[in-house]
């Protein structure tokens, strides 16, 4: 449809340009002139004045049919069904009422359960390449409830496996006092193998990430913190390698910023964890509480992932047997 | 209600017969409604009795397409009245619908009357 008749049929649905007011005057003209005439041809008022009429047609149609050439007649008459409609709800409230509710209740449930599904099912890992990532636990016979892993049965997944390309560790964040820069306040600190983030695939946006080597004693006195704690302790500033800070009394360096959004494991401060302390070797003494990420070979499947620990923790148990 | 598919055909053809007779009557020159009517009415000797109202949603249409003009004069009674004229795209139009119903005429006079010597 040209823009000239697109143009005429907007004047024509709003009613501007008086077509319809033409229209009927262009009518009643008509058919006055054919009164006219029949009453010369010796009809009596009334007669003329239904002949006329009956000569004509249906004047309604005529008019009706003549709009459809200046204006939306189908969106005019959707209008007006609307309009009816929604005068027949105002005349029945109590079957709105319930109409509306149930409709609300309806959309409020879909919206929520979608919501949920949404987060949780349907929007991609924000890691690189999430499909490879697994998450290994132990369970034991007594605690069938708790998920974890400890320190000498990381160390043998890590290195025994054959399926993993990399794998970390993450322990349960701990409260201490931040002091060093202004105010002391309490923070989160979550303790991470150094390869981690680099194993997810989340880079620091200032500074850098940890380097293996610190992931030994002695070394794993670095930080990274997060990017809440860095806009609003260090006013965002670019420079953060090799501030120090302390942690509950010890001195640390922060080496990097980690993006906000980062959501696991969630925290204000990561430090490494260094795999080479007495709590990692075989003879332990403490139980670490550790979280196991992996990070498939190409190719390696979870069910291998599954035969393969199992393997490794078999030989851990041949070589360093349960003490009774 | 629109009409069905048949009664849809039908009424188009209709339409078209119907244009082509308004833009030869206006072809006498600029006239308004009910004196088209009257005109098809007479010139046709009676035979064609059309529903004078069926002419206005023609007479928008043509007036879309751009055949005919409109405006108001006085009619020899003064009373208000809307007059037409044939635009020169309408002669054109008219040329066009005349030929091809004369096509057509022929055509079926063909069919319903083979010449001589025809199966």
């Amino acid at each position: 449809m040209s823009l000239q008749r697109s143009l005429a049929k907007l004047r024509g649905f709003f009613g501007w340009g008086g077509m319809d007011e033409d229209l009927a005057e262009e009518v009643r003209a008509h058919l006055e002139m054919e009164e006219r005439e029949n009453r010369e041809a010796g009809m009596s008022a009334d007669e003329a004045h239904f002949a006329a009429l009956r000569k004509f047609g249906n004047v309604a149609r005529a008019e009706e049919d003549s709009r459809e050439a200046w204006s939306w007649t189908w969106l005019e008459t959707l209008l007006q069904d609307v309009r009816y409609g929604l005068r027949q709800l105002r005349r029945n409230p109590g079957f709105t009422i319930v109409a509306v509710l149930t409709l609300a209740l309806g959309i409020g449930a879909n919206t929520a359960i979608f919501s949920v599904v949404n987060t949780t099912l349907l929007r991609p890992l924000p890691y690189k390449n999430p499909d490879a990532l697994v998450w290994a636990t132990e369970r034991m016979a007594f605690m069938p409830g708790v998920a974890m892993v400890n320190g000498p049965d990381f160390m043998a997944w890590k290195n025994r496996n054959r399926v993993f390309q990399q794998i970390g560790a993450f322990n349960a964040g701990v409260g201490a006092n931040l002091t060093g820069t202004g105010q002391p306040i309490r923070v989160q600190v979550t303790n991470v193998t150094s390869d981690f983030f680099s194993m997810l695939g989340i880079a620091p946006i200032a500074g850098r990430d940890f380097i293996p080597a610190e992931g030994k004693q002695g070394q794993e006195h670095v930080a990274l913190i997060s990017e809440k704690l860095w806009r609003e302790r260090f006013g965002g500033n670019p420079a953060m390698e090799g501030k120090p800070i302390d942690l509950d009394g010890t001195p640390y360096t922060v080496v990097g910023v980690m993006p906000g959004g980062l959501r696991y494991p969630e925290a204000d401060v990561w430090t490494p964890i260094a795999l080479d302390a007495a709590d990692f070797s075989p003879h332990a003494s403490h139980w670490q509480i550790l979280t196991v990420i992996g990070r498939l070979r190409a190719g390696a499947t979870v069910r291998q992932a599954q035969s393969d620990l199992e393997v490794a923790a078999r030989q851990m148990d041949r070589e360093y047997p349960p003490q009774a | 209600m629109p009409p069905k598919n048949s009664e849809k055909e039908r009424v188009e053809l209709l339409q078209g017969t119907l244009d082509m007779l308004i833009l030869r009557t206006l072809l006498w020159g600029p006239t308004h409604g009910h004196g088209i009517a009257k005109a098809i009415e007479g010139a046709s000797r009676d035979v064609l009795k059309i529903e004078h109202g069926s002419l206005y949603p023609a007479l928008q249409r043509l007036q879309q397409e751009g055949w005919i003009t409109a405006a108001w004069k006085a009619s020899p009674n003064n009373r208000r009245a809307r007059y037409y004229s044939l635009t020169a795209a309408g002669r054109r139009q008219l040329h066009a619908e005349t030929s091809r119903w004369d096509r057509l005429a022929r055509a079926i006079a063909h069919i319903l009357r083979p010449a001589e010597g025809n199966p």
